[in-house]
């Protein structure tokens, strides 16, 4: 019986794999049909990202050592994992920040007749063109000041890994809220602006309150600044307790857009969707 | 005949006032913002101030200088690059010459209301923010109000037309975007985030010459460290470059409307 649900479960994971595989290819490929947009919007990200380095790079060449104990190093290495989270985050499920809308207009109603997991559909349907210029500035930072570094790449790949699953379960969360609130893509877009933030800078620059926050409510802390922390002295304990905190979360998030789905009253809107 | 013609713009920039007030709600939202940028940055400003100095600003003039280029930001941004750019090219535009009215300053009218509420919304938060944070600012008295006042508008004006200008380049250039993206982030970078004081010696000057820092940079120095010979020095830069966006962006108005083809619909 035991080996019948293992064997259940993996079927049902390989076919939702196999449909979110099919929801990237697809959406790459609607993206790459207008191929002069999709270069120029990855190019303006980049472009973007790097004013926030001439910053860094103005404000340690004039101060020298370090910032709130950030090296300057240190800080491409967390804009390298924000940057290559938030993308990824962003290119894979997009879709998430729309799921207010999804739920006020009643649009929902085409993503749960799907046959597959309502949720997974939800979160691949779209994909955003700039989050590959942010993927790509990640990759280039960490090329240029941590080619050779095994362990800095190991620690970034976990963070960048760790981010665009935190980073889409804090938005899903706040837009889940709708079911219970009505409409909250304020809170949503707030959730948001607030990880991308606690991610990018130093974390001692925040007051004790802000940073119990980025470790619990907004945790984004515990995909970039930890795997940083894990880069300079890795300690087995952290790293446990870092995954587990991350996985934790998304499964929270996932559990409660599932909980609030019960809420959900379809809208009979007519949609099509191709 | 004259006044004649403003009495126009003034009744458009009035019904942008009332509709700016009427649904004021989307405010609240760009105020958490405000202040969610105001603290970061005043973090991330006493954490460089612990290792190092900025020339010729204390900390307390650090956080009102931040306080104010954010809130000019926020309260003169106006969205109409992205407005000017979508009207060329869905050709919307068509619909709007039809108007006994100028395009542009149809648009600049409109925009008025919304950034005169802004500016009055904005300028108590970040009063308000600036007291909290790190107390009345220094040497800061009426005398200074004027001068600021006539920097923020030169500052408005440069930006509002550089933006129309960058628009209406959709006229020639497909895809524009990222035009407007190098010039927002060289007006962050030489003036909102960091002072042209706190730039290397050579950047400075390159700086001083170039339009980008008297959008964010001007008006704050004017406000965190008024003195006449400031005055002297850059409102007539302000002036120059504002009147060249002016220049320039309405000869490229009446270059595109030449350009433009209308077709049925």
């Amino acid at each position: 019986m035991g080996s019948l649900d293992r064997t259940g479960r993996m079927g049902s994971f390989r076919k939702h794999l196999r449909v979110f595989a099919c929801y990237y290819r697809l959406n790459l490929a609607s993206a790459l049909e207008y191929r002069a947009s999709f270069f120029i919007q990855a190019f303006g990200m980049a472009l973007s990202n790097s004013s926030f380095i001439f910053f860094w790079w103005i404000a340690f060449r004039q101060i020298g050592g370090s910032i709130a104990g950030y090296s300057f190093e240190d800080v491409l290495f967390i804009w390298a994992v924000s940057s290559c989270g938030y993308g990824l985050s962003t290119i894979l499920f997009a879709n998430v920040s729309s799921l207010t809308n999804l739920i006020v207009t009643g649009e929902l109603d085409t993503y749960l007749l799907q046959p597959s997991s309502a949720l997974l559909s939800v979160l691949c349907a779209k994909t955003s063109l700039s989050a590959y210029g942010d993927v790509a500035y990640g990759l280039i930072l960490m090329v240029v000041f941590y080619a050779g570094n095994a362990g800095a790449w190991l620690w970034f790949v976990f963070g960048a890994l760790a981010l665009a699953a935190i980073f889409t379960a804090i938005t899903l969360a706040a837009h889940t809220l709708t079911f219970y609130w009505g409409d909250a893509s304020a809170v949503g877009k707030l959730a948001a602006e607030f990880a991308i933030n606690f991610s990018i800078y130093p974390e001692k620059i925040y007051g004790p309150a802000v940073r119990a926050v980025m470790y619990s409510l907004i945790p984004t802390a515990i995909a970039v600044h930890v795997p940083l922390k894990l880069f300079h002295g890795f300690t087995p304990w952290t790293a446990l307790a870092a995954l587990g905190g991350a996985a934790l979360y998304c499964v929270a998030a996932g559990a409660f857009f599932y909980r609030g789905l019960r809420r959900y009253e379809s809208g009979n809107a007519i949609v099509t969707k191709t | 005949m004259v006044i004649r013609r403003l009495r126009k713009y003034a009744v458009i920039a009035r019904v942008s006032l009332t509709n700016a007030i009427t649904y004021r709600s989307s405010l609240f939202m760009r105020f958490a913002f405000y202040a969610m940028f105001v603290y970061i940055f005043m973090g991330l400003w006493g954490a460089i101030y612990r290792e190092g100095s900025v020339n010729g600003y204390t900390y307390a003039q650090m956080v009102w200088y931040l306080a104010m280029t954010e809130g000019i930001a926020f309260a003169l941004g106006t969205g109409i690059f992205g407005e000017m750019n979508d009207a060329v090219k869905t050709g919307s535009i068509a619909y709007q010459l039809c108007r006994p009215t100028r395009y542009v300053f149809y648009q600049l009218a409109s925009a008025l209301g919304q950034v005169l509420l802004n500016t009055l919304l904005f300028g108590a938060l970040a009063a308000a923010l600036g007291l909290l944070f790190v107390g009345p600012l220094p040497g800061f008295g009426p005398r200074v109000i004027p001068p600021l006042i006539l920097s923020i508008a030169l500052s408005f004006i440069q930006n509002y037309f550089t933006l129309t200008l960058l628009a209406l380049s959709s006229f020639v250039i497909e895809d524009n975007t990222a035009l407007f993206l190098i010039y927002q982030k060289l007006c962050f970078m030489l003036g909102m985030f960091l002072p042209v004081e706190f730039l290397p010696e050579a950047i400075q000057r390159v700086a001083r010459n170039l339009p980008f820092s008297y959008v964010y940079w001007a008006p704050a120095k004017i406000f965190v460290s008024y003195t006449p010979e400031l005055f002297r020095q850059v409102i007539p830069r302000q002036a120059m470059w504002a009147a060249s966006a002016v220049a320039l962006a309405m000869l490229a108005y009446n270059a595109g409307v030449k350009r433009l083809q209308a077709n049925g619909g």
